[in-house]
């Protein structure tokens, strides 16, 4: 026995050991991966974050830029306040259009509405009626006609027409007064907010050696807008020497359309929103100057008016946004401002 | 952890032969199945999971069914009025009723979660006003219930689509889910198939384990059974452990070599007494025949010379001659002992008186040259020697030292005696003896006769007779005679008890 110890054990109780070794990894391998699996299963749920409130953004199109760009920004500040903000349509099947985006918010019973109204009757009946649901609702951009809402966050529209008049003026100066015919593209869908603008623009035009006139854009057709500014631009003698663009997707169409039909420099464009197409289009000169509203602050300064309304019940009824043009001189500036914003959004979001 | 290994080792070792192959067959079964059970278990377990994935898309179906069995129970209703349709009705609300309070109904950022939450309120709303509706159809308020419809309708697209949406989505993360798991499962069906061959394979080396630990004795036994049989007696015993069959044969085994190894070493013992004893008979025959041939050779002159000696003897009476006659009876009691002590014992004294008779007689033939004495404690009666031993020392003394000596030539016999012992030295004052011939002389093994000059010859004759007689070695010293020269040859005869007394 003591051969068996000292010989021919030492190598078997070697093998023996690695082989238990070897074993016991295999097991806790095992049992470590099924419990991995539990884990990321259980995670998932862990990761999982509620809040106290729901608030429902309701626009007529989710897509848009500007509008993405707005709940992005809104999004963040709900979370802040301790509620979930849900982009209404987005997602599902069927294409809901804003009154009916508006009726599905209500019926969610949810906390408060951002939304964009378009200025219909029934746009104002469903907010009246949201708020008599005891729902909050914040209009953006565009007021309400009927007041029922608890507050507004938007650009002041005589304020942006006077912009849009002294970028009439600037761009005439730069021009020396080679410019004559100047066509504001108006949206039949927006009723009262575009009509101050518009005054406003023929307002600040008053004394220009200009025309200034009005070219109604049906959107009731997704593509009708379009169409219309490619007919303007291709008009030849009748085109337009100076195309104000009131809104984003405008602004890009009419875009499009000088450089296509090779009319950079014949028509000058004044444009809306600070999309990156636009940027560009104005870093390179096409288009002239784009008038915005910041649309983080204006995402922001929406759920701030809510979640204020909801915890103190009262909140400022008008906001007004800040308005910012931005031309060849100072669009760097602005793109590198915008860069460090988000470069210090991501680095937040990031631990 | 060898400590105990060595105590489980020891305690495996005692146990009986069955229980080891038992105990090693229980345990290789065991471990076996032991990892089939875990596997089995952990392969259970997933095939759960499997099975709960796609349950909520079922929820979710279930929940959709019934929410058009809402809607149409309504719309039956509000077309026919009928008992049923009202039972169905309320039996439909109360079974959406179930089925939506399992969903969720807090804001959330998951869109499952979430969209779970808008269907909830939507459906409560929904239930709410298809109520309106019912109730003002009982109440017959037409206008009222064909709005509410309509609202309820519209609703109830709302929240189909939103179930439909949910619907998909739950599918699409479940799909996630289920490749995830399936992927899972045959991550651990390949571990389980390693653990289950590292477990034969580990049962395989506990079995040669259990064998070699069963069979080892054994291969021992058999080992050391052929070592002994190609006569191998050496072999180291075989441990002596544990109690089962074999540790007994190893006793017994044991047991057999050890009493074959005293067997062996007793016989070897005997032989070896048994050859020495026949050695020293032959020798002793041998030195008896050569001392014989000697005497035999004498004899013919003694005995004549004897008798002749004898007729002499009475003759110079006769005549008168005191001195012949006593020289002759000297001469012829000299060769009457020689040839009468020829293989028998003598005294001391008888001896010493030899050694005077046969100096009388040199010293009549010399002229009285040769000095003669005797020294030491008187001698004991009864000390008996080889015969002829005394005579041969005196007559080397007188042939080898004293003969070319010119003064006064001295030859004295000293008896000492110490307790066990009588020391007899043969002394002379004669030219002495060089060590080296001394060494020699006493070294020089019994049966070699030396050839040369017949130098000393009498003295290896009784050196050799001596050391035969009393079996031992150191009867003899040769050495000076104190520092005025000569030989001193001394003997050294062990004194028995019975002669003391």
């Amino acid at each position: 026995m003591n051969d068996l110890k000292s010989t021919k054990p030492t190598t078997v109780m070697l093998l023996a050991v690695l082989l238990v070794v070897l074993f016991v990894a295999t097991g806790a391998a095992l049992t470590r991966f099924q419990t991995l699996i539990q884990a990321s299963s259980l995670a998932e749920k862990d990761s999982i974050q509620f809040y106290s409130r729901q608030f429902a953004m309701v626009v007529s199109d989710s897509d848009d830029p500007f509008w993405s760009s707005v709940y992005a920004s809104a999004l963040e500040t709900a979370r802040e306040r301790d509620a979930y903000l849900e982009l209404m349509g987005s997602g599902l099947s069927n294409r809901y259009d804003l009154e009916e985006q508006m009726r599905m918010a209500i019926a969610q019973q949810v906390d408060g509405i951002l939304v964009y109204p378009d200025g219909s009757e029934e746009m104002s009946r469903l907010i009246q009626t949201a708020v008599d649901q005891g729902i909050a609702v914040v209009t953006l951009m565009e007021d309400d006609s009927n007041g029922s809402r608890q507050a507004h966050v938007g650009g002041n529209n005589y304020d942006q027409g006077q912009e849009y008049g002294r970028l009439i003026g600037q761009l005439l100066e730069e021009q020396e007064g080679r410019l004559e015919q100047v066509t504001v593209l108006l949206d039949s869908s927006r009723g009262t907010s575009q009509e101050i603008l518009y005054a406003a623009i023929l307002e600040a035009c008053e004394g220009l050696p200009v025309t200034v006139q009005a070219a109604t854009v049906d959107r009731s057709d997704a593509f009708s807008a379009e169409e219309v500014i490619r007919d303007l631009v291709r008009s030849g003698q009748d085109q337009p020497d100076v195309l104000v663009c009131l809104s984003d997707m405008d602004t890009i169409s009419a875009y499009q359309a000088v450089v296509d039909y090779n009319q950079v420099g014949q028509v000058q464009i004044i444009g809306n929103y600070d999309a990156n197409h636009t940027l560009t289009a104005v870093k390179k000169g096409i288009i002239y100057a784009t008038i915005t509203v910041d649309p983080q602050e204006m995402g922001q300064l929406g759920v701030t008016s809510l979640s204020d309304y909801l915890d103190y019940g009262r909140t400022n009824s008008y906001t007004t946004v800040e308005l910012v043009s931005i031309t060849r001189e100072n669009v760097d500036a602005y793109l590198q401002e915008q860069t460090e914003q988000t470069e210090q959004a991501e680095q937040e979001a990031a631990p | 952890m060898r400590g105990w290994m060595h105590h489980c080792w020891t305690w495996f070792g005692g146990l009986a032969l069955r229980k080891k192959v038992s105990l090693a067959f229980a345990v290789s079964m065991g471990l076996v199945v032991l990892v089939n059970l875990y596997m089995y278990m952990s392969i259970n377990r997933m095939v759960d999971a499997l099975d709960t994935i796609y349950a909520s898309n079922v929820t979710l179906g279930t929940l959709a069914d019934t929410l058009d069995q809402v809607q149409n129970n309504t719309y039956e209703y509000l077309t026919a009025k009928s008992t049923d349709a009202l039972e169905s009705y309320y039996r439909s609300v109360q079974d959406y009723q179930r089925d939506i309070g399992a969903l969720n109904d807090r804001p959330t950022d998951n869109p499952i979660l979430l969209a779970e939450r808008n269907i909830r309120t939507m459906s409560l709303v929904y239930l709410d006003l298809a109520d309106q509706a019912v109730t003002a159809k009982r109440g017959g308020d037409i206008e009222q219930y064909k709005t509410s419809y309509d609202e309820a309708t519209r609703i109830y697209g709302y929240i189909t689509d939103c179930v439909e949406h949910l619907d998909d989505q739950q599918f699409r993360v479940n799909s996630q889910s289920y490749s995830l798991l399936l992927q899972s499962l045959s991550t651990v069906e390949l571990l389980s198939l390693v653990l289950l061959l590292l477990a034969i394979l580990l049962n395989l080396l506990v079995l040669l384990f259990f064998a070699g630990a069963v069979t080892k004795p054994l291969t021992q036994l058999t080992e050391r059974a052929d070592q002994v049989s190609q006569g191998n007696l050496g072999v180291a015993p075989l441990p002596d452990q544990g109690k089962d069959e074999f540790a007994v044969v190893a006793r017994a085994f044991n047991q057999m070599v050890a009493s074959l190894n005293d067997n062996i070493r007793q016989l070897k013992a005997r032989m070896e007494r048994e050859k020495r004893m026949m050695e020293e008979r032959l020798l002793m025959e041998t030195h008896l025949k050569e001392a014989e041939l000697r005497s035999l050779q004498a004899q013919i002159n003694p005995h004549f010379l004897y008798n002749t000696l004898n007729a002499g003897a009475q003759l110079a009476m006769m005549e008168g001659a005191e001195d012949t006659c006593l020289f002759i009876e000297n001469l012829a009691d000299f060769f009457r002992y020689n040839v009468k002590k020829v293989g028998e014992l003598s005294t001391l004294e008888e001896e010493i008186h030899q050694v005077e008779n046969y100096l009388y007689v040199l010293n009549v033939r010399f002229s009285g040259e040769i000095h003669f004495a005797r020294t030491g404690v008187p001698v004991l009666p009864q000390l008996t020697l080889p015969g002829l031993v005394l005579q041969p020392l005196v007559e080397n003394a007188v042939e080898h030292g004293l003969r070319e000596v010119s003064w006064e030539k001295r030859v004295s016999i000293h008896v000492e005696q110490a307790p066990g012992w009588c020391y007899v030295s043969v002394l002379d004052n004669g030219t002495g003896i060089d060590p080296e011939t001394a060494q020699g002389i006493l070294s020089s093994s019994e049966e070699e006769t030396p050839t040369g000059a017949h130098t000393s010859v009498g003295l290896r004759n009784v050196l050799a007779r001596l050391r035969l007689f009393y079996g031992r070695e150191d009867v003899m010293t040769i050495g000076p005679n104190g520092p005025q020269g000569g030989t001193a040859v001394c003997l050294r005869i062990p004194v028995e008890e019975e002669t003391d007394v």
